[in-house]
């Protein structure tokens, strides 16, 4: 059975935007939380630099003793980081789950859809702006109940 | 496994939830009416359809990316194409052909035989500096925008205008590069 501990996501300056736990120890403070998700957003953009190869997008899965960590960041970059003529990074999602969980990369595009019809599409959420939307949470709750059976075919 | 990315819109187009055209149509129509009324000068109008469209283009482009499958595109010529073949499809159910590339690659046109938002317009004489459709130029560089590609986009031919089809014009200003030298820190 897949299990879930945890759901980040982060906007392009790697500001901590939505951060949800399923998962019954670990549990982490708002602090913590924010200092975790600035944490991989560093991580994430380092490792895309230390890459021998050009081109690399940055970490995908993280594999510890206890948990997995997939990451998955959208092509979209911020328009006011293009300007300032610094780095770009995409919005990222990452989920913490059990080791060997399949079916993780296929959630994360799931979520990052659901992020774009409940988040994005609501007129008055700001970008880059911690979520507050109470569809998103509904669906997404919906979506993570689904994957409580492994999913085929995602 | 990944789906392939599309090479025709169709498919998607046809997972997508759709509206009613004329819905569609008619509330354009009252929100140029009314930007109109409120800020009378046609050049304003355009303006803030622009604008409008730009807001829109931001957010519209993740579900694009999200939906679609498209990886990174190699070059402004493939993004082009996929605009034209993919995105209008999907969003306006409509296809579009890019034609007059220039010698560089970096500006092309984009034409519209058939546009969902201008059933039913007629332009009066009052308003003949109107660009209807002016959201669409804001969509398309707003979305372009957070896929690093700075573009200027510009009406060529306009069917209320009395041409025989929609064209836009799509100019590549700046692709911002993506791979950054090592020393990067401010």
């Amino acid at each position: 059975m897949a299990a879930i501990y945890s759901l980040f996501i982060i906007n392009k300056s790697g500001g901590l935007i939505f951060y949800k736990d399923y998962g019954s120890a670990g549990r982490m403070d708002t602090n913590d939380s924010l200092r975790l998700a600035s944490l991989w957003h560093s991580m994430h953009a380092i490792s895309q630099q230390l890459s021998p190869t050009t081109g690399c997008s940055g970490i995908e899965l993280l594999q510890a003793d206890t948990f997995d960590l997939h990451c998955f960041q959208s092509l979209t970059v911020s328009q006011t980081t293009q300007r300032k003529g610094k780095k770009q990074y995409g919005t990222k999602i990452f989920v913490v789950c059990e080791p060997s969980t399949l079916h993780m990369e296929g959630l994360l595009k799931v979520i990052y859809e659901l992020y774009t019809d409940y988040v994005l599409k609501n007129p008055f959420y700001e970008m880059e702006m911690p979520i507050r939307c109470e569809l998103f949470d509904v669906n997404l709750s919906q979506a993570i109940q689904k994957d409580r059976v492994p999913l085929l075919g995602r | 496994m990944a789906p392939l990315a599309p090479k025709t819109g169709d498919p998607l187009f046809a997972n997508v939830e759709r509206v009613n055209a004329e819905l569609f149509t008619l509330t354009y129509g009252a929100i140029v009416r009314q930007l109109l009324a409120d800020l009378e000068e046609v050049e304003e109008v355009n303006k803030q359809l622009d604008l409008m469209g730009y807001n829109i283009g931001v957010r519209l482009i993740d579900e694009f990316l999200a939906k679609s499958n498209v990886s990174r595109c190699v070059d402004f010529k493939e993004t082009a194409d996929i605009i034209a073949k993919v995105g209008f499809k999907m969003f306006l159910g409509v296809t579009a052909t890019v034609t007059n590339w220039n010698a560089e690659g970096t500006t092309c046109s984009l034409v519209l035989e058939d546009n969902p938002l201008v059933d039913f317009v007629e332009l009066p004489d009052t308003c003949q500096g109107l660009h209807y459709c002016n959201i669409l130029s804001g969509v398309l560089r707003g979305a372009l925008e957070m896929v690093s590609m700075k573009t200027e986009i510009t009406w060529v031919r306009d069917m209320l205008h009395g041409d025989d089809a929609y064209e836009l014009q799509a100019k590549l200003v700046k692709q911002v590069p993506e791979e950054y030298p090592y020393k990067d820190d401010d």
